[in-house]
């Protein structure tokens, strides 16, 4: 398992990389050594088990370097799983070699590093520190002992796998726990230095746009980009998300899902494309999601029951009982459920002014000009 | 985003541009576009040229643009003001539509008019029921307001 704390894309973006790459091993959960690394040569991983085998003087073909739940052979090399300085990696003792799939190609939980540095990350999370949207890191460790000498029976092959609890069980290397444990998936943001607990929320509709696709709705091709769960699977770029986001608030156009919340689907409104996370909003902008989260909340409210129409009030009020006699619990005010306004007895008074519709909205008519 | 969109829009336009339609801004100002289609040989049009004018919103293309004719036609879906009745300009807008896409739509809709949802309804009442004195009124007014 490993730890990436400090390969932060700005480094290089700022044109300053340090001469030399330290790293910290993890021993057993008890004992971290720091090993320095020179950074001309590449650092393979049996170069850095050399290096701990002398520090610690235990033989160097008897450590074993785990990185997001697989052994790592002694031929890769660190940079290419993103090792950054700082990094903390986990190691164990073990004299015979353990079973591990073969050659262990480039991880599949771990993005390598290619000529760009955008490029690198294949995970996006909402990072609440740094306020904004980051790269982040998949991270695995061991569901009892929430230790990361983890090393999993399998990849994840799909978000459930990582984001359902108990889908993939590994072997856990920490002294207390036993071989089969359930692996426990969290990410991690790689805008800041991060404790070993601090995680972040994964937006799981944001990815790299690798194939290109042009975003709907300004049909420029950007990186990264988020992909609806429609089966067309529509891409659009953050900015026009953004846009989107904002005018279907204003708009009133957000659906209410049972299962997802105040959501949106895709623009081309294909079958089942909400978004499926509402953490995605916050990409709208710190005001705009505070606002999203108020309209989700007045919506079911709505749904549910009746907001108090008092001055200054405002309370959500759940109604049980089919009755139009409601009193505010927060400020005793008694009032009518249909008119909303101060309680009386026989017909509402006050009628709602219908307003013109500009376009009516016939979804079922194909001209859609009845009438005018 | 609405401009950087109505750019692309605008040189895809200029690269590969529709049958029988033309579109590009009027002047300076990229949100409004004059258009023109040439009346489709299948219908009563053929032969006229059709102005019409483009106005896109702000927040195009999550709203649909405002098109509408400039030059009069005697069609059971688009009406004196020039306002044309197209569900794809309304409810079933999809910012996977482009310019392009609604003009094409536009002239499909000159060669078939649809007049059980008209915007006229007299001259739908006229297609329905007597289908020559359709065509040669719209011939007429063809070669009176757009030749």
């Amino acid at each position: 398992m490993l730890r990436n704390l400090f390969n932060r894309p700005s480094y290089s973006q700022a044109g300053w990389m340090p001469p030399f790459l330290v790293v910290n091993v993890r021993f057993n959960s008890s004992s971290t050594c720091q090993i320095q690394l020179d950074l001309e040569e590449p650092s393979k991983v049996r170069t850095l088990k050399e290096r701990v085998s002398r520090k610690l003087d235990i033989p160097a073909e008897e450590i074993q370097i785990i990185l997001a739940g697989r052994i790592i052979e002694d031929d890769h090399q660190l940079q290419d799983f993103s090792v950054g300085n700082e990094t903390i990696l986990h190691a164990f003792r073990e004299k015979r070699k353990p079973r591990c799939p073969e050659g262990v190609p480039d991880c599949s939980l771990e993005p390598t590093r290619s000529s760009s540095q955008n490029n690198i990350y294949q995970y996006f999370v909402f990072c609440h520190e740094c306020k904004s949207m980051k790269p982040g890191k998949l991270r695995v460790r061991c569901a009892v002992c929430r230790e990361g000498h983890m090393i999993l029976e399998r990849d994840p092959q799909n978000w459930d796998d990582v984001l359902l609890p108990g889908r993939i069980r590994g072997e856990c290397r920490g002294e207390a726990c036993g071989t089969d444990q359930r692996a426990e998936f969290y990410f991690k943001c790689t805008g800041h230095l991060s404790s070993q607990q601090e995680s972040a929320v994964v937006l799981k509709h944001v990815c790299p746009n690798r194939k290109a696709a042009e975003c709907i709705a300004c049909t420029h091709v950007s990186t990264p980009v988020l992909v609806f769960p429609c089966q067309r699977n529509h891409v659009i770029c953050l900015d026009c998300f953004k846009s989107y986001g904002i005018v279907f608030m204003d708009t009133g156009q957000f659906e209410s899902d049972p299962l997802y919340g105040y959501s949106l689907p895709c623009p081309d409104k294909c079958e089942n494309s909400l978004i499926q996370e509402s953490h995605h909003f916050c990409l709208l902008g710190q005001d705009q999601y505070e606002r999203y989260k108020n309209l989700g909340a007045l919506d079911f409210v709505r749904q549910n029951g009746v907001v108090c129409p008092h001055f200054g009030c405002g309370e959500g009020i759940q109604l049980e009982a089919a009755t139009d006699k409601v009193m505010c619990p927060s400020c005793k005010f008694l009032f009518c459920r249909q008119c909303l306004s101060e309680w009386h007895e026989g017909p509402c008074r006050m009628r709602c002014i219908q307003l013109p519709e500009v376009f009516p909205i016939n979804p079922q008519s194909k001209g859609g000009c009845k009438g005018r | 985003m609405a401009l950087k969109r109505i750019t692309k829009e605008l040189a895809d336009l200029g690269r590969d541009p529709p049958a029988q339609c033309s579109a590009g801004p009027v002047g300076d100002d990229l949100f409004h576009w004059q258009a023109t289609i040439m009346g489709p040989p299948e219908s009563p049009y053929t032969g006229g040229v059709f102005f019409l004018t483009i106005h896109f919103p702000t927040d195009y293309p999550f709203k649909p643009p405002k098109v509408a004719f400039t030059t009069r036609i005697y069609h059971p879906n688009i009406n004196s003001n020039g306002s044309i009745c197209l569900d794809i300009l309304r409810s079933q807008w999809s910012p996977a539509l482009t310019i392009s896409k609604v003009l094409l739509s536009i002239c499909s809709l000159l060669t078939d008019p649809n007049p059980e949802d008209p915007l006229v309804p007299e001259i739908a009442r006229v297609y329905k029921t007597d289908r020559p004195k359709y065509e040669t009124t719209a011939k007429e007014w063809t070669s009176k307001y757009a030749m």
